[in-house]
């Protein structure tokens, strides 16, 4: 998987990190709105950070505020804001094994443990 | 809209690109606008057209979490040495780092102190140096948030598991000799740090970072002001020129590209002080609550802790043979005194043999050889005990909102064959 990924990367152009550092950096899923929330998010910032959290709807939309509140982030549009927390909350929901990027760091694996409250 | 489609048509120069007609190109291209377009860099591509990874410059076999802002931590088999290599050293950055960082260029640049002191200091590197007695210290610096991995429900921000934390030499002078020389006034309270890294959205009003220590910690005897980091000066990633380093403390307290000590009469209240940004709850919650700002309270020392650098998870080991592991310990709290394994699910506890810290808040190296009794898989816990008789959990302690403060022991899976 993570020789395709590398390949993928060279595939679309991106510059690949020295030879033996290792990318951790996720990509985005194809879904609806995907593309806004590209255009909304990396001027500041690249979209690893939001490939890499797995937050509720409610989260991402309180995260988003403080983008705009502390941040600078612009003023969205309300039907934009729906559309990007759509998409947030789609792709990016805590159901989808929010600890996946540690699972499947081989050294790591063995840290993680269901936590029972959690549904 | 696929990555393949969006790149078909990229002209051979992705920097071409942007420069010429590109932005028009690009908002086309995603069908959407694209605020504060103006401030991409020239030469960087939207993630949408190409996902640009820097190059992890001076970097070596590190693992990539983020590239803007850049954060990396070193896969665990690789923090073997007892003193981390600058290349294999993890990064936590807020914002951008500065040119100043990357040309290595000193032009302009000094420490200011002010606030609660007798007489405000302007300092250039040469007064740093002749005026104060340097000193060289090895230090462990950890994020606060190194294993947020492991919290469930998911915590927010970069999701580290365990190699935000390495342990350099540095040199620099200490922090306490500085603050006397100017003369801290009795109202002091807190110290708050403004560095020269630039804001993701490059507006110059606002800091990436601006964190500090109360004043007993910023007069400890450990805290220090670094110019340098295991003989060189310091990497552009790692805050060239001088930074802070408050060891035992999480890393964050530790500013990089320092220009400004400000001596504050209140907690100071910089960018990341403040919200819920380096605290816990004051009481322990169940995973997933929510919890008012107000019932947040800032981190100070960091909870005991080790790591197995060897031998690697899931690794063959003969029966007839003894298995050496080692690895490191270290705890925000002082000294590390006895470190222990099991191979049977914790229901036994091996002592390991443990070294003395090169000097206080250094790691301390653990080793030890292990027989197992018959073959079969096992796993290796691993549990450091520090002087407070405080030992690392089991399990992920105490779920908080950012996902801070995670000691579990690290386990390995280890086959044993006949």
């Amino acid at each position: 998987m993570k020789h395709f990924l590398l390949v993928a990367w060279v595939l679309v152009g991106g510059r690949v990190l020295a030879a033996d550092n290792e990318s951790a950096i996720g990509q985005l899923k194809n879904l609806p709105g995907k593309a806004l929330v590209q255009a909304n998010c990396i001027p500041c910032h690249s979209t690893a950070i939001i490939a890499a959290n797995h937050l509720t709807r409610r989260q991402w939309d309180e995260t988003i505020t403080v983008m705009q509140k502390k941040n600078g982030m612009w003023t969205i549009p309300a039907p934009m804001r729906k559309q990007i927390l759509d998409y947030l909350e789609k792709a990016q929901r805590p159901a989808d094994a929010g600890l996946a990027r540690g699972k499947k760091t081989p050294w790591a694996r063995p840290l993680y443990r269901a936590n029972p409250l959690w549904k | 809209m696929t990555r393949t489609e969006a790149t078909q048509d990229l002209p051979d120069s992705r920097r071409q690109f942007l420069s010429h007609g590109g932005k028009a190109a690009l908002i086309a291209a995603l069908g959407a606008p694209v605020p504060f377009i103006d401030n991409l860099a020239p030469g960087v591509m939207p993630e949408a057209l190409a996902q640009v990874v820097g190059e992890a410059k001076g970097k070596r076999g590190i693992r990539v979490l983020n590239d803007r802002p850049f954060n990396a931590e070193t896969p665990v088999t690789l923090l073997d040495d007892d003193i981390t290599p600058n290349e294999r050293h993890f990064v936590r950055n807020n914002g951008i780092v500065p040119e100043r960082a990357w040309k290595k260029d000193l032009k302009g640049w000094s420490l200011q102190i002010d606030g609660e002191v007798g007489k405000e200091l302007n300092l250039s590197m040469s007064d740093l140096k002749a005026r104060f007695k340097s000193v060289r210290r090895t230090l462990v610096i950890e994020c606060g948030g190194n294993g947020r991995a492991g919290y469930d429900p998911p915590a927010k921000g970069n999701q580290w598991t365990l190699g935000a934390v390495g342990c350099a030499e540095y040199e620099g002078v200490r922090l306490r000799d500085v603050l006397n020389a100017a003369g801290v006034k009795k109202s002091a309270v807190y110290i708050g740090y403004y560095g020269e890294d630039i804001h993701l959205s490059r507006d110059p009003r606002k800091q990436p970072i601006s964190r500090g220590v109360p004043i007993a910690k910023a007069l400890d005897e450990h805290t220090i002001l670094a110019w340098s980091m295991n003989g060189e000066p310091l990497p552009a990633y790692h805050g060239f020129p001088l930074r802070l380093v408050c060891p035992g403390w999480p890393g964050s307290t530790g500013g990089k590209w320092l220009k400004r000590i400000w001596v504050r009469d209140q907690v100071h209240d910089g960018t990341k002080m403040t919200g819920t940004a380096y605290r816990v709850p004051r009481h322990p919650v169940a995973p997933g609550t929510d919890v008012a700002e107000e019932d947040m309270e800032i981190i100070h020392e960091m909870p005991v802790k080790s790591i197995i650098t060897r031998p690697g998870t899931g690794i063959e080991t003969p029966l007839a043979k003894q298995l050496a592991l080692r690895g490191h310990a270290w705890s925000g709290w002082g000294d590390v005194k006895a470190m222990d394994l099991s191979i049977d699910f914790g229901a036994t506890w091996i002592s390991a043999k443990l070294g003395a810290p090169r000097n206080p808040y250094a790691w301390q190296r653990w080793n030890v050889q292990i027989k197992f009794p018959k073959p079969g898989y096992y796993e290796v816990w691993a549990r450091a005990t520090d002087n407070r008789g405080h030992m690392q959990p089991m399990l992920v302690p105490g779920w908080n909102p950012k996902g801070y403060l995670n000691n579990a022991m690290q386990r390995i899976a280890v086959k044993v064959v006949a």
